[in-house]
């Protein structure tokens, strides 16, 4: 079924439209969830909340790439629970690594942040993304935004894994550079 | 800012940049090719009809369809490609010739057959035009040999894939490069993900109709066409 017709499902408030979702994109939104959870039980509810999500937001919104739409409300919630998960601590998994990686990102100031905290931060890194080199972007939101292991990424991408990693490195950097440019910084 | 603050943001990125399927075509079509072996047969022909008289003593002088290999040697200057074709007819030089299909010949499909008479032992040298494999568009099922599922989606100009069981994917374009192997491969190059990136491949066809890719790393595939769908 097309995302057209399962989207007017969702206009047409039938109920069948949320089978039809989890059935196109639910192993999709369960690996989202479970590079971040790393726990299954926790992955199939964050599946379910976001299908639930989709549901409540669709109409009004009509997304116009469903698949895409999911993606982020599954991230979001799977992000959710990860933080409620280790609210005091923060363990060794993956996405912890990831975590640590972006704050690699962020220069430590103390001041000047109000300054510039008005700007907005989604339109800072679509923009940053969007000077990057098309395979340094796409290894980057492998990474930063669906959160997978530099070896799956390094497989995906036909390179071994150190490449994979001062690729990241170095994009991490021009990120920083570009956040300081643009006056964010990290808290202290 | 925290970092948290910044994973978040990044899950605010652009759908387009989320989604793209990059990358300018760069895909040789293989139209041309076809025409350009038609057009080098059609040169044949014409030779063969228009220029009767010049051609030398043969084994088999009444037969129309007799030409020097000068003539196809000419071919090269015609076509670059296949390889096979070309590289056939440089082994057989300037000598006098007699195909025996060529009124027939099929590009796609043929055994084009070059008989040289003035060989006494009249070797046969033959140049072999698989059909060459090339994925159609829509949606191919990919299993290799752990069973592992993917799935593609080819169009014009490459298309994207889907791991079977994460639904993680990447977009991708894909050069078929103008050689026959002997084997009855293609070669191609994925550009997965990106220009940058050369992931070599040959393509074979299978019996029962699927295609066969052999991957750079020696993994290899079996691809399955599922028809034109989308999703």
């Amino acid at each position: 079924m097309q995302d057209t017709e399962i989207i007017e499902l969702y206009f047409k408030r039938d109920e069948s439209a949320i089978a039809m979702t989890e059935k196109a994109y639910g192993k999709y939104c369960f690996s989202i969830a479970e590079n971040i959870l790393h726990n299954p039980q926790d992955s199939e509810e964050c599946v379910s909340d976001a299908l639930l999500r989709a549901w409540q937001s669709i109409p009004p919104q009509k997304p116009t790439r469903l698949k895409l739409f999911l993606a982020k409300i599954a991230r979001n919630l799977a992000f959710d629970r990860y933080r409620m998960r280790h609210a005091e601590k923060r363990s060794g998994d993956e996405m912890a690594v990831v975590l640590d990686e972006l704050e690699e990102c962020i220069a430590s100031s103390e001041d000047i942040e109000a300054e510039y905290e008005q700007k907005d931060l989604k339109e800072i890194i679509n923009a940053f993304l969007r000077t990057l080199p098309v395979r340094e972007r796409q290894i980057f939101l492998r990474r930063y935004f669906y959160a997978e292991p530099v070896k799956d990424i390094a497989n995906m991408f036909g390179l071994n894994q150190n490449h994979v990693s001062v690729i990241l490195k170095r994009t991490r950097k021009k990120l920083g550079e570009h956040l300081k440019e643009e006056g964010y910084f990290y808290e202290t | 800012m925290k970092h948290e603050d910044l994973f978040r943001a990044i899950g605010e990125t652009d759908e387009d940049l989320l989604d793209e399927n990059v990358i300018p075509a760069r895909r040789r079509n293989i139209f041309p090719i076809v025409v350009s072996i038609a057009a080098c047969i059609a040169v044949v022909v014409g030779t063969v009809w228009i220029m009767p008289q010049k051609i030398p003593t043969a084994k088999n002088p009444e037969d129309t369809d007799r030409m020097t290999i000068e003539t196809i040697a000419g071919i090269e200057e015609y076509q670059a490609s296949p390889t096979a074709m070309t590289e056939t007819v440089s082994q057989i030089s300037t000598e006098t010739a007699y195909i025996p299909e060529i009124d027939d010949f099929e590009p796609e499909q043929d055994v084009f057959t070059i008989e040289d008479l003035s060989d006494e032992t009249e070797d046969v040298k033959q140049i072999h035009y698989p059909e060459m494999p090339v994925f159609m568009h829509g949606k191919y099922q990919a299993v290799d040999e752990s069973g592992e599922v993917r799935y593609f989606w080819f169009d014009d100009d490459g298309g994207r894939f889907e791991d079977g069981e994460t639904g993680m994917g990447l977009g991708f374009t894909l050069e078929y490069l103008e050689v026959y192997n002997e084997d009855g491969t293609t070669d191609a190059i994925f550009h997965i993900g990106s220009v940058d990136d050369n992931t070599f491949a040959k393509i074979a066809h299978n019996e029962n109709g699927t295609l066969l890719v052999k991957w750079q790393d020696g993994a290899k595939e079996i691809f399955t066409y599922l028809g034109e769908s989308d999703e």
